[in-house]
């Protein structure tokens, strides 16, 4: 049984140009509302935004999430038993009403202007069906993975200065997509070719997007604005981070099914093969606690930490520390924890007295 | 009364505080354990960073048994030592080992026999030495953490800290900052009922939604960033008006920045401590924009008056009382577009405001004097 939580006046005022849909399973309120901050802080577009509850959530984060959906009618809470992203997904697309469908992921932010631009490209290109933008890969903190990336504008700058779109060939399929679309959450899908290609297909599980992708690029040109227009954070404990064995299995199915729909061949052994690659009845997925090592954690962890230390970012040791508790048997997370301790010993004074050793006398 | 009436409890700190004078007053009125506090640095004094002493209007003088030292040469710390130990204290707090002055002292009152505990505020995040070039101050660190019998961290992070860096564990007892949640909410409460005529005196409408700040003015506690997101905000928020308290050195900066915002922005500068409530009864949310704030007492406040808290990344209190977005939210440190981003949302929903009011004050409840003092009392009895 699915339940629509709407206000009780007519809902939205009007057609909203794009549909942001967030899909959440056990989200902390506090990355909740993170995320819907930046996407209801959105201008130049008429949006809504679909936030699908796959599962229900915590009566504080439910509460919440109400409440701040009676006072924004742009904001639309929708509740369903938990059955996996993909499912989420499909329903919250499903009540999309805008002309364009934006994605988001929970924990991550829609930075300024990142709507406005990328339906502007779709309005200008009618044969354009969907757009990618720059992407800032950050760390659960914020901290920045990618040297040469911020994740947020300068401090007075609210808007990039849009530049024009990149084409990217879409029909190569021995090879799949000429492009790597950066991250789920930063694409534009136009909603009419969405529904065309058939929306995403709860056979994915996992990488939901690549299917989807490789089916979209069948019905239009494909767009990237080189601009970063939104930053996403990885945690160790993030799907990615848990599931990217599976993510790939899948990912190279999709194209498997895209090369068949293109030689016209069946997909039904493909889709059969997919279905299969999903967690296990009964498997604990924790979101956030970790009660025992765990390989894939370890993977994670690592994985920031390392992205950190080749930044030369000093905070790389706490994610590299936490890559051993987790796993610590792996001979690379001893290596570049002491590679990190040699080279960028840790080191956060920036200021006080206060903080040399242990002061406690400090005023307001 | 309590058994313990007759224990004797002395606590060693810097100078005297905003937060703690209130908790010592209290112990000494419930009389529950004989309480001797020792200003090391003198009770008022100049603020390094404000450039002045603050004087706290709602500290009553006498109220409970402190000396304050008038210098802190080695014989000062003798006779100080002697005189602790005719006071016969079962347990002597040191508001941790910086001046140098604590460190001899508790190296003192080790050697004496007496039972020494340590206050912490420091954690993994706000404190140098990591890597191995920070190798021996953290054995250093470790080894003066490890001279004290039990420890008095302020919150998690703080026991966190001690942990790591001493490798071992001791009895520990939590001194957390806490302040005086009762009066500040009912003093809030009160000056909440003529919240209209305090938004009218400034020309300012009624469904003004007031953010406040209380920090100082300078590059540590940033309030620049909140700033340049209050006016990003305000650029699509009409009713946004900004209450920023403090002083610092950062003044000409920040006047320059708020000058374009007209009397949308409001500046009383340093206000006495007992004006707060009235403050805090104004705002609609509290911001804390510090990038390295081991903890930051003036979230308490704000969540003990129900007002819901935005604090960067770098405040200590937001790990520990804004957990999961109960309460507040955090933004990362310096991120002014983040922040406005919240400010929108809070700003658009009133609703949402209240939730986050209702879970501050739920959150904070477990952070107040009465539980300091059933944790030293359980640290004396031990």
């Amino acid at each position: 049984m699915t339940t629509a939580i709407q206000p009780t006046e007519a809902w939205p005022p009007r057609r909203p140009q794009v549909s942001v849909v967030l899909g959440f399973c056990r989200a902390p309120l506090e990355r909740l509302l993170d995320t819907l901050a930046s996407v209801l802080a959105q201008q130049g577009v008429n949006l809504e935004c679909l936030a699908v509850a796959d599962g229900y959530p915590e009566p504080t984060v439910l509460r919440a999430l109400q409440q701040l959906a009676r006072d924004d009618r742009r904001l639309r809470l929708v509740l369903q038993p938990h059955a996996g992203l993909s499912r989420a997904l499909i329903r919250g697309c499903r009540l999309a009403r805008g002309v364009a469908i934006a994605r988001v992921d929970v924990g991550d932010r829609l930075l300024p202007g990142r709507l406005q631009q990328q339906w502007g490209v779709l309005k200008q290109h009618p044969d354009c069906v969907l757009v990618t933008c720059g992407v800032a890969c950050c760390g659960p903190d914020w901290e920045p993975l990618e040297a040469d990336v911020q994740p947020s504008p300068g401090p007075m700058q609210s808007q990039p200065l849009p530049q024009p779109p990149r084409w990217v060939n879409t029909l190569p399929p021995a090879d799949g997509i000429a492009v790597d679309v950066p991250h789920h959450g930063a694409v534009m899908l136009r909603r009419s070719a969405y529904r065309r290609a058939g929306g995403y297909r709860a056979a994915f599980y996992y990488a939901q997007d690549w299917d989807l992708w490789y089916r979209m690029a069948l019905q239009g040109r494909f767009a990237h604005c080189p601009q970063t227009l939104y930053a996403c954070r990885l945690f160790a404990t993030g799907l990615s981070s848990r599931h990217w064995r599976e993510q790939r299995q899948l990912a190279a199915l999709a194209l498997q099914l895209y090369q068949a729909r293109w030689h016209g061949e069946c997909e039904a052994p493909w889709l059969a093969q997919a279905h299969l690659i999903r967690p296990q009845p009964g498997a604990a997925e924790p979101l956030q606690g970790r009660r025992w090592p765990d390989p894939r954690r370890a993977e994670g962890a690592y994985f920031i930490g390392e992205r950190l230390r080749r930044n030369g970012d000093r905070r790389c040791h706490r994610y590299l520390l936490q890559a051993l508790v987790e796993a610590p048997w792996l001979v690379k997370s001893w290596a570049r924890l002491l590679q990190a301790a040699v080279l960028l010993p840790q080191c956060l004074p920036r200021n006080g007295s206060a903080h040399k050793s242990g002061s406690l006398a400090r005023s307001r | 009364m309590s058994s313990t009436s007759n224990v004797g409890l002395v606590v060693v700190q810097n100078r005297e505080t905003q937060f703690d004078a209130p908790l010592f007053r209290q112990i000494t009125s419930d009389g529950f354990c004989r309480l001797w506090v020792i200003y090391s640095q003198g009770r008022t004094g100049l603020d390094s960073e404000l450039g002045f002493a603050p004087h706290w209007d709602h500290l009553r003088p006498n109220s409970y048994p402190c000396l304050s030292l008038g210098q802190q040469g080695l014989l000062t710390i003798w006779r100080l030592a002697d005189a602790i130990q005719r006071f016969d204290p079962a347990l002597v707090i040191l508001c941790g080992y910086y001046p140098s002055s604590h460190l001899l002292l508790a190296v003192l009152l080790r050697l004496r026999g007496l039972r020494i505990g340590l206050r912490s505020d420091n954690t993994l995040h706000h404190s140098p030495g990591g890597g191995l070039l920070g190798l021996p101050r953290r054995q250093l660190i470790g080894a003066i953490q490890r001279l004290f019998h039990c420890w008095h961290p302020v919150g998690q992070q703080a026991h966190a800290y001690l942990r790591q860096l001493s490798g071992v564990e001791r009895p520990s007892y939590a001194f957390p900052y806490a302040v005086d949640n009762t009066w500040l909410s009912q003093h809030c409460a009160r000056e909440r009922r003529s919240r209209h005529l305090a938004l009218a005196a400034r020309g300012w409408p009624p469904d003004a939604f007031v953010v406040l700040a209380a920090v100082k003015w300078n590059e540590r506690e940033d309030p620049l960033t909140l700033v340049r997101a209050f006016a990003l905000a305000a650029s699509r928020c009409r009713q946004l008006r900004l209450v920023l308290l403090g002083e610092g050195p950062l003044r000409p900066q920040v006047e320059a920045a708020l000058a374009p915002l007209g009397p949308r922005s409001h500046c009383p500068g340093f206000v006495p401590y007992g004006e707060l409530p009235r403050w805090y009864a104004l705002a609609d949310v509290f911001v804390h924009p510090a990038v390295n704030e081991p903890w930051g007492v003036s979230v308490n406040e704000a969540m003990a008056c129900g007002v819901p808290v935005l604090a960067a990344a770098g405040v200590g209190a937001a790990d520990e009382l804004l957990a999961d977005g109960r309460g507040g939210l955090r933004f990362a440190s310096g991120d002014a577009a983040s922040l406005a981003a919240q400010l929108h949302l809070l700003a658009g929903s009133p609703g949402l405001c209240w939730s986050l009011a209702g879970e501050a004050r739920r959150s904070v409840a477990c952070w107040s004097h009465t539980r300091t003092i059933h944790n030293l009392q359980r640290a004396l009895a031990s």
